[in-house]
């Protein structure tokens, strides 16, 4: 295809071959279009570096005079240019223009599945392909992106299988509301929700919110083997015409269609090995006890989260036995994955049937994911004004989970005694084995994580139905009507059960949960494409329209008190602890919008988009409100490239300048917000009270002014292209629910208010470095950085924070006005008006400021980012890798802190060596001129108080990390055709390895710095950054091989 | 072109058809589970719930300010020394409910209420809700009242006490006024459908609106608008019968509907009964002779349904003994197995029990309901007095006292203290919650010969402000903290009675103070944490509650 593309892209070589001779000829001949065979009428043939230029007539007939030596141009919109050195002895040379699809004309889906041409694009918008992210073999196709888009964070909730992934594009935009964007699959918006763990009927010391469960992100439940492409919109046209639902951006997805032609039929499969390689670290050389004297049932209680272990006892002895708990805790998890499709069809109609099948066993015992998918699509053409094409597709998933965060498995191990072998966990009855033999009850001892995770157990199963039907009707040339219908329904349930055995649910005999979700989205999109071409003009007018119905209801019910205590039922539970509750969230949408497309002369576009939304979410039954508003958006797009100018710059292949502006309005997420809202009391007597977030009346639409400008510029004959963007979005009246006095009659109060602006640079460099008959070489670098800040928050208020956030310790994601969106606020340690640590004049320590005194003290927003993509060819292998690059950022190392204030963090080694703090003493001197320095020297072996959390600062624990890690490494092989064509059946076949997470390089001194300790439900900037019990992410390698029939 | 206008003229159209239709497809914004506009009969349950949760957590703090209890240990005694615990929403419960728990509700129900005519539900609403700033504020001293609620507002001024009684005096007799209307509209819910204190019964709603009345018009003893007459006036039409009592009753089916001084909850645990009301009780304090069994006939007959007695009963009051503030149980820590007779043995026996039952040092049946494990209102399944009709006789025997007519107040002060009996033997409770004697109820030979013991003053002649309010604390003790915790600070916890140059609150001594008192004793609660200290504080600058010691500025009630 690209087989002129032969001369690297060292600019020398072109002047070398350029050297001139004055010897003048006429050279003649035809320009035929690669593609149909057809002669191609006006092609601009030029002399390069001359004035000289002639166009091809109605039988693509040129005819010029050259100089040999010199070069002639062939130009035309759309197809890649050609250039060719005049011989001496030529007179006639003829040509074949390809189409350059690939480098120019590459054409994107944008809202509503509205494909333009990229040129015309007053936005970025970057395109993944669905064979780059089916090859990464992951088991959430989001953590794909990684690396792959320029803006995008993706952060896995943790390593265990079924995890949620959370997505935010450039940055996030709401302070207190969802950041993540909008997933469209083939035109239909795909519901990506994570389930609210505070919809669960909760059960006494047993909570199941956001930190201790996961439910997966239902964006992973496409199979990612039916993925065709994947577009990341997140400019403001794009952003506009998906309104309220597209204001953090949006994921367009289209699937795989039947190709017209031979039925082929296709299998692949990946085996997968996977192993933990990033523990944190505990010290093995001082045991249980406390201020240096063994007690093998010291405790510490930390922020009151129930009593650990506590290792602040001598030495272990020299000759114990001690053992990699850790290590030996974890297993290897072993997955497969087997997919077929197949294809075919002919002019008038195709279809795609495709079915995978995965189940993976995780690296935690007991932990895995199993999903299988069937996809059917099929387009027909009725007639040659109309045609259909449908989609159709199921998916069932289970996720075998433990519990996470406080309580979990992975903190009890941490906290597990290395001189305990901790797969001695059973007694030969089966019965548990007990190691703190004073416990009077068994709520005193603490779970042998492997107990935890046999018999504390959570399930989450998925059935998901998903269609869309697209009709086009195209009455005249110029007109086109499109309507895209789309179902998706799945139901989620699950349960949680607490043995009645264990440390959480001893004291309520037990705990069982079981909820079920049922989700129904529907959505219509009407939209109706008028194009006309008047001289040099061309013009595009999009109209249409789009309603959205959203249901999901929850039902969620538990029970406490188990009769038999190895039974999962609620019929296993006493009858008076049984407690039931229904949410059922239900919203609709109506958008009415339009695009206006105008572009001159196929070198400038512009574009104005505008839309009329209402949202259910506004309405009452109290007040008036009108539920709609209206936004809209203009860009600008100039392929100055294709200026006369640039010809002479042989180089430069291709330029664009663009520059956009948009406005989005965003209603209420959250419906019944407006009108009072009441839940059930669980008092005596029962009956309603107003919940603990207040509604409001008032609240009117938040908008974001969204501004991006930047260029695309190849060089090289398209073999660098660079693309960068500069944007600006802010975000204000937003629509969040802050703390506030009680005074407001609530807890939380909805408020309208706040700005929010983030200001970013996305780069995307593209080098096709080698590029021969046996080697191609291509290299993607994506850059990213974003600066999110917190302007102001509603009303004036001086802090919002989100207490799901809010894990271990006194850090939590809270911001302030102008500090970062990802700030994490904590306690520091008093210090006097000069900064100098405030030492307690008694103890000799410092402690840490009252819980008023939240500050900022560490930012998760990266300095920068970068994805480094290398793909390269050579024969029939190929290979291709996929790296990281992430320059600061802030994480919270919660483990870290929970091992140090349990005594087993290495930085408590140093504990038999005397210390005086540096500071000066609280002694009412310290702010004065001569304050009193501390002199006071104290054993921390010998003080209980030393490493307990009231003298010791979250912010110590705050690290900037930056890291390097290859996400993905694919090597495989495609058996040559000669080998083939010995048999009839395979026509193709190949063999990979891909390894994922092999390595990472970081300064970060805990596990998994990319770990989140919330979910994807997170609000906000979330739980990003706060590594606190969740595992890391393992090391898979995967084998497998692909066959075509 | 002319296909073009067409277009336009069709599309135009179906966008008009379409958006009017739109707000019509869109109006589902109401929620299905719960409702969004409940009658006041679905919000009046939830209101009567939410009057213990703010109480009861609040009491964990003030019991030991006014030493009804003290805690088992030295090493948790920051509010047994008069101090606050800052940075935390620990004594900000009363502030939680007077504007969330029921706050908003009630201003709910008298909105929802007068458009439908529930003048019952109404007046009920306004009581509940003078009852509630008035806990506010007596506890606070400067609160939120006329911003509160207001929509579209972060930030909140305070109002001085005097501005809140005065709102409170006029909710109330708003309320009466409503609960007075017999032009119910007929067709809605009446108050006996949410009530299950009064049972809707309107008349004992006005009894309790007028013992409101009457604390309020009480509080400002030391002034001299005070007038005694206005306070017996409304003593008279209040609370006169045991029937009266305002008592919220527990169903004890779950966490959330027991009560939180039950064993199930598990809060009292680190609780002790304190020295002081052991002296009262056993007749120290009223008799001036320490007890021995010969003097046994002076022990009040309600200790053993009030008090928890240790294992060694030889202490000359039948082994009830106390603990003292900062101080705590000096055998606390004697948890083991000792040798029978040595003298870790004898002193473990000498231990102070929990709250729950006698001869019981840990809670015996956390997160299981177990109705074995009961002592007064120490129990999964009984009442919370919120007021009683014996509370209000000695209102009244005070303000006559002070009126200087002994002769009623003698009479009232028998009133009271023979309603407090009353009240312990009351043989049925709402809701079918148990009973509050232990054993059998106290008899009535029993009661006669307390009467006339040396504890209780038989002539009005010899009456004094001292017996009047040792008896109230008595009959007050264990639920009445915040009424105690208003009559303490009237007498700045060791005013003297001029009469009798004695102490009103005699033998009761302050504890050690915390250092950020320095040296005042507590009388008033800062504002809650996390609603004001965090999200107000600008107002809590005006007021100087961000000094330290904020906690021992006297209010205004008790200031001449």
């Amino acid at each position: 295809m690209r087989k002129l593309m032969r001369i690297l892209f060292c600019p020398a070589l072109l002047f070398i071959s350029s050297s001139v001779f004055s010897q003048n000829t006429t050279i003649s001949g035809v320009v035929i279009g690669d593609d149909d065979n057809e002669p191609m009428r006006n092609v601009t043939v030029t002399v390069k570096g001359t004035k000289t230029a002639t166009k091809t007539n109605e039988v693509g007939y040129y005819s010029i005079i050259a100089q040999k030596g010199q070069i002639l141009q062939f130009t035309y919109v759309d197809f890649a240019r050609q250039e060719i050195v005049v011989g001496g002895s030529d007179a006639k040379i003829n040509i074949r223009l390809v189409q350059a699809q690939k480098q120019l004309g590459e054409v994107v889906v944008t809202a509503y599945g509205i494909k333009k041409s990229k040129r015309e694009l007053a936005y970025v918008a970057q395109e993944v392909k669905g064979e780059d992210i089916a090859q990464t073999q992951r088991d959430n196709w989001l953590n794909a992106l990684t690396g792959r888009v320029a803006g995008v964070t993706i952060t896995p909730t943790a390593g265990s299988p079924g995890a949620s992934t959370s997505i935010v594009l450039r940055g996030a935009v709401s302070i207190g509301n969802s950041n993540s964007p909008l997933f469209v699959v083939d035109g239909v918006p795909y519901d990506n929700q994570t389930m609210n763990g505070e919809n669960l009927a909760s059960a006494g010391g047993v909570v199941f919110n956001n930190r201790n469960s996961d439910y997966g992100n239902r964006a992973m439940d496409l199979n990612s083997e039916d993925i065709e492409s994947v577009t990341i919109l997140k400019g403001p046209e794009a952003t506009a015409l998906y309104g309220s639902d597209g204001a953090s951006g949006a994921v367009v997805v289209v699937t795989k269609k039947g190709k017209s032609g031979k039925a082929i039929m296709r299998y692949s499969n990946s085996f997968r090995t996977e192993k933990l390689y990033m523990f944190p670290e505990i010290q093995t050389t001082y045991g249980r006890g406390a201020v240096g004297v063994y007690d093998a049932n010291a405790t510490v209680n930390p922020f009151a989260i129930g009593s650990i272990y506590g290792y602040f006892g001598p030495k272990y002895p020299a000759n114990t036995k001690l053992y990699d708990n850790i290590k030996n805790f974890f297993q290897t998890g072993f997955s497969q994955r087997h997919a077929l499709d197949v294809d075919g069809g002919n002019d008038i109609s195709t279809y795609r049937f495709s079915g995978s099948y995965f189940k993976q066993k995780g690296v935690v015992p007991n932990d895995g994911y199993e999903k299988l998918t069937f996809g059917l699509t099929g387009t027909a053409k009725i007639s040659t004004k109309f045609n259909i094409s449908t989609g159709i597709t199921y998916s069932n998933s289970t996720t075998d989970k433990s519990s996470r965060g406080a309580g979990g498995y992975l903190l009890n191990l941490l906290n597990f005694p290395s001189d305990i072998d901790i797969t001695d966990y059973q007694n030969p009855n089966g019965t548990r084995k007990l190691y703190r033999t004073t416990s009077t009850t068994l709520g005193a001892e603490f779970d042998n994580p492997l107990w935890d995770v046999n018999k504390n157990r959570g399930q989450d199963k998925t059935d998901r139905l998903a269609t869309t039907v697209t009709l086009n009707v195209n009455p005249f040339k110029w007109l086109n009507f499109t309507n895209i219908v789309g179902l998706d329904v799945y139901s989620q349930t699950g349960d949680f059960v607490f043995n009645p055995n264990s440390r959480l649910a001893f004291s309520s005999n037990g705990v069982y949960s079981v909820y079920e979700q049922n989700t129904k989205n529907f959505n219509n999109v009407f939209r109706g494409t008028i194009k006309k071409n008047i001289g040099k003009f061309s013009n595009t007018l999009i109209g249409g329209f789009t309603n959205f119905d959203n249901t999901t209801q929850i039902e969620a019910q538990k029970g406490e008190r188990f009769f038999e205590q190895n039974f999962k039922s609620l019929n296993n539970t006493d009858p008076l602890t049984l407690f039931a509750k229904t949410t059922k969230i239900r919203t609709r949408k109506v958008r009415f919008f339009a695009n206006y497309n105008l572009s001159f002369d196929n070198l400038l576009y512009a574009s104005f988009a505008g839309s009329h939304e209402g949202t259910s979410t506004f309405l009452s039954d109290v007040v008036e409100k009108d539920p709609f508003y209206s936004y809209g958006s203009a860009g600008l797009s100039f392929v100055f490239g294709d200026l006369k100018v640039f010809d002479k710059l042989k180089w430069f292949s291709y330029g664009k300048a663009r520059i956009s502006y948009g406005t989005t309005g965003k209603g209420p997420t959250n419906p019944y917000i407006i009108d009072p809202q009441f839940g059930q009391a669980t008092t005596t007597g029962g009956g309603y009270a107003f919940g603990v977030t207040g509604s409001n009346l008032r609240l009117g639409p938040e908008t974001t002014k969204n501004l991006e400008y930047g260029a695309e510029l190849k060089f090289f004959k398209n073999r660098l292209s660079l693309d960068f963007t500069f944007y600006q979005l802010k975000s204000n009246k937003q629509i969040i629910s802050n703390r506030a006095s009680y005074g407001t009659g609530a807890i939380l109060q909805y408020f309208n208010g706040g700005e929010v602006e983030n200001k970013g640079l996305e780069a995307t460099l593209i080098a096709n470095v080698i590029k021969n008959k046996k080697v191609n070489w291509d290299v993607t670098v994506n850059f990213d950085r974003n600066r999110g800040k917190v302007i102001s928050l509603p009303l004036g208020l001086s802090t919002y924070y989100d207490a799901d956030t809010w894990v271990f310790g006194n850090v939590r994601s809270q911001v302030f006005p102008g500090s970062s969106i990802g700030a994490l606020a904590a306690t520091p340690l008093g210090r006097n008006t000069a900064g100098q640590l405030l030492i307690n004049p008694t103890s000799g320590l410092p402690t840490v400021n009252g819980a008023s005194d939240f500050i900022p003290v560490g930012d998760r927003q990266s300095k920068y980012k970068i994805g480094l993509i290398n793909s390269v060819s050579y024969k029939n292998f190929s290979f291709s890798f996929n790296l990281d690059f992430r320059k600061g950022g802030d994480v919270f190392n919660g483990n870290e802190y929970y091992l140090y204030v349990s005594g087993l963090s290495n930085r408590t080694l140093d504990r038999e060596t005397p210390i005086v703090v540096t500071g000066v003493l609280n002694n009412g001197l310290q702010n004065t001129t001569n304050p009193t320095n501390n002199t006071i020297t104290v054993n921390p072996y010998y003080r209980a108080d030393y490493y307990a959390a009231g003298n010791t600062s979250e912010a110590d624990f705050i690290e900037t990390v930056d890291w390097v890690r290859l996400r993905d490494a694919t090597l495989s092989y495609a058996f040559p055709k000669s080998l083939l064509k010995r048999q009839r059946v395979i026509s193709s076949a190949s063999v990979f390895v891909t390894g994922t997470d092999l390595f990472i390089i970081t300064n970060y001194t805990g596990a998994d710095p990319s770990v989140n300790a919330n979910t994807a439900f997170s609000r906000g900037y979330g739980g990003s950054g706060i590594d606190y019990g969740s595992v890391s992410t393992p090391r898979g390698l995967n084998f497998g091989f692909k066959l075509q029939f | 072109m002319k296909k073009f206008s067409f277009i336009t003229i069709i599309t135009a159209l179906v966008l008009l058809v379409a958006v009017s239709g739109c707000k019509k497809y869109l109006d589902i914004n109401r929620d299905e589970d719960t409702p969004q506009n409940p009658d006041a009969s679905s919000v009046f349950p939830a209101m009567l719930g939410a009057i213990p949760r703010g109480l009861q957590f609040d009491a964990r703090f003030a019991s030991k300010y006014v030493q009804n209890w003290v805690a088992s240990t030295n090493l948790t005694a920051t509010f047994d020394a008069m101090s606050y615990a800052g940075g935390s929403d620990n004594n900000g419960d009363i502030w939680r409910q007077c504007y969330f728990g029921l706050g908003k509700n009630l201003d709910y129900i008298i909105e929802n209420g007068t458009t439908k005519g529930q003048w019952d539900y109404v007046g009920a609403a306004q009581v509940l809700k003078g009852m509630m700033f008035q806990y506010a504020t007596d506890y606070h001293g400067e609160i939120i009242f006329k911003e509160a609620f207001l929509p579209d507002k972060a930030f909140f001024k305070y109002d001085d006490q005097e501005t809140v009684y005065a709102g409170v005096d006029s909710l109330l007799r708003l309320g009466i006024k409503n609960l007075s209307r017999t032009d119910n509209e007929v067709s809605t819910t009446r108050l006996i459908k949410g009530d299950y204190v009064y049972d809707g019964n309107n008349a004992k709603w006005i009894k309790f609106a007028w013992g409101l009345m009457a604390r309020i018009a009480h509080r400002i003893t030391n002034k001299a608008t005070y007038n005694a007459d206005s306070v017996i006036a409304f003593c008279n039409r209040s609370l006169t019968i045991t029937a009266d009592d305002f008592l919220v009753p527990f169903d004890a089916a779950k966490n959330d509907d027991a009560n939180f001084f039950g064993t199930f909850r598990n809060n009292l645990t680190a609780y002790r009964q304190s020295n002081f009301i052991v002296s009262l009780l056993d007749g120290t304090t009223f008799t001036g002779v320490a007890p021995t069994p010969a003097t046994a006939f002076n022990r009040d007959p309600r200790m053993r349904h009030l008090l928890t007695c240790s294992e060694d009963t030889a202490n000359g009051n039948g082994g009830f003994r106390g603990v003292s503030p900062s101080v705590g149980d000096p055998n606390v820590l004697l948890t083991g197995t000792y040798a029978v007779g040595s003298a870790n043995w004898l002193n473990a026996r000498k231990r102070v029990p929990v709250p729950w039952a006698d001869s019981t040092y840990v809670n015996p049946s956390s997160s299981v309901f177990n109705p074995s494990y009961r002592h007064y209102l120490f129990a999964d399944k009984v009442v919370m007095p919120v007021m009683t009709a014996s509370e209000i006789q000695f209102i009244k025997a005070e303000a006559a006292l002070r009126k200087g007519d002994p002769t009623m107040a003698h009479a009232a002060y028998l009133n009271g203290i023979n309603l407090h009996f009353d009240f312990i033997n009351r043989g049925t409770m709402p809701r079918s919650n148990a009973v509050l004697f232990y054993g059998n109820s106290i008899s009535a030979a029993e009661r006669t010969a307390y009467l006339a013991s040396a504890n209780v003053k038989n002539s009005p002649a010899t009456l004094t402000l001292t017996d009047i309010m040792l008896q109230k604390y008595i009959a007050l003790w264990g639920w009445g903290f915040f009424e105690t915790f208003v009559d303490m600070r009237r007498y700045h916890w060791t005013d003297v009675d001029p009469i009798t140059t004695l102490q009103v609150y005699k033998n009761f001594t302050l504890p050690v103070l915390a250092a950020e008192n320095f040296g005042k004793p507590v009388y008033r609660v800062r504002p809650r944490f996390n609603s004001e200290y965090v999200w107000n504080r600008d107002e809590l600058l005006r007021i100087g509650a961000l000094n330290g010691d904020y906690h021992t500025y006297e209010c205004w009630f008790s200031k001449p």
